[in-house]
């Protein structure tokens, strides 16, 4: 069994264990649980929902929904919490949609103004927002007009690799590398911009697109708040540092 | 520990949303084991969000809604639509040959309603009715002494009566319509002026 493969099994093994630990009231699993999982559902949640606002309010009801129900033992199965979080996501996701409003949280705007950290997770929305302006910006500044063809075609129109292959006059080998090389010119000018941008701002100004690659932030700052939610939800608890 | 392992062709589906609901939920169960596999497709999804936006194909931030919905905020925007032109144009609808007066639209107004009409279009006057009763209408125009009579007017399923005048008939000033039913003989009366374009 390769490394990679020894390492997702871990992580299945660690969901498992983190849901039986929420079970039995341990608030550190609460908070590695979320930290565990945040980044994934939040891209779920942004995929099936991208033309919606409020993607982490969803995740974050989610993961309320889904730690309250393993706190009160209403998960037979722990070892499946990730396909259960994953459905409760798309439901609250598709409840918001029906309702056709501004997603209402299960707990109420007063409430969150008591936690300071509440807010903080808006910050990976900003950033997210931004890093779609920079594609936005230097999709016009790419260098051939075929670069843009086929980032259009492939992921605006989503049209079938044959199909642009015909248009584009390309082969389907030469199609992959073409694409890719059309992504990494993208990313290129999107990093290049950002560079530029932040020259004269603060060294710990935060990089949109680089954060979508290495940032733990939202995460962390977001299972300090569920904490903090659960323990508001269940006062009886002691509320341990994330 | 599931085998399964996503190809290119997958993944590419996955993004442009062409996988079955189940492999769908596969893959992204597998996701969430492999977060380099995730930080890929976390920036694919940017990118293909972004794109949209230059395509200057704003994402509408308005939830989505199924067809029906759309069908009947399409006949509420029409119904709206000529709600509104009605206001605006004095309740009345105008084709190339007629003129449509719904005199329904006046009761409990104080004023004489007014209305613009082209002198070479008909006139069509609509007004509802409670019962299914045997109507006669009057359309008098005292200044100019000309009256029109109607008489053993039926009203349709919709309890609704239509009485048609043609551009001779009318002519421009102040003009009452007075409506009676054979059995219920309350007399109805509306005051319509008429002006010319």
């Amino acid at each position: 069994m390769t490394d990679q493969n020894t390492e997702a099994e871990n992580l299945s093994k660690k969901a498992g264990e983190l849901a039986r630990g929420i079970m039995a009231g341990d608030q550190q699993s609460s908070s590695q649980f979320v930290n565990l999982h945040y980044r994934w559902l939040l891209f779920i949640v942004r995929k099936k929902f991208a033309r919606v606002s409020g993607h982490e309010d969803i995740v974050q009801d989610s993961f309320l929904v889904v730690i309250t129900k393993l706190q009160q033992g209403q998960v037979s199965n722990p070892d499946t919490i990730r396909a259960f979080l994953r459905t409760t996501a798309i439901n609250i996701g598709y409840e918001y949609l029906r309702k056709d409003k501004k997603y209402a949280s299960a707990v109420d705007q007063d409430s969150l103004e008591v936690f300071a950290d509440a807010r903080s997770d808006v910050l990976s929305s900003l950033e997210w927002d931004e890093g779609i302006k920079l594609v936005k910006q230097v999709m016009t500044e790419l260098p051939t007009e075929r670069d843009r063809q086929i980032l259009t075609q492939f992921y605006f129109e989503d049209r079938d690799k044959p199909d642009i292959c015909e248009t584009l006059d390309l082969s389907s080998a030469h199609f992959d590398r073409v694409l890719y090389r059309a992504k990494q010119r993208l990313k290129e000018l999107m990093q290049k911009h950002q560079d530029h941008d932040d020259v004269g701002k603060r060294p710990q100004q935060s990089k949109p697109f680089s954060t979508v690659k290495t940032s733990n932030k939202g995460p962390k700052l977001v299972s300090k708040w569920i904490h903090a939610l659960i323990a508001w939800c269940h006062p009886q608890r002691e509320v341990l540092a994330v | 520990m599931s085998e399964f392992q996503p190809d290119k062709t997958m993944l590419r589906h996955y993004l442009q949303n062409k996988l079955s609901p189940d492999d769908e939920t596969q893959l992204e169960l597998w996701l969430a084991d492999h977060p380099e596999a995730l930080a890929d497709l976390e920036l694919d999804l940017l990118m293909q969000v972004g794109v949209g936006t230059s395509e200057n194909h704003e994402f509408n931030v308005e939830p989505q809604v199924n067809i029906m919905s759309k069908f009947l905020n399409g006949i509420a925007y029409v119904l709206a639509a000529i709600f509104m032109s009605q206001l605006i144009f004095g309740k009345y609808f105008v084709n190339d040959s007629l003129t449509f007066i719904d005199l329904d639209n006046m009761r409990g107004a104080e004023n004489i309603m007014s209305y613009q009409i082209n002198p070479d279009q008909d006139l069509i006057l609509r007004f509802g009715v409670l019962t299914d009763d045997i109507y006669q209408m009057t359309v008098n125009n005292p200044e100019k002494n000309k009256s029109f009579q109607f008489f053993n007017l039926r009203p349709n399923e919709r309890l609704d009566i239509i009485v048609k005048l043609s551009s001779n008939q009318v002519e421009t000033g102040l003009w009452e319509v007075s409506v009676t039913g054979n059995t219920n003989t309350r007399q109805i009366i509306y005051e319509l002026e008429i002006r010319s374009e």
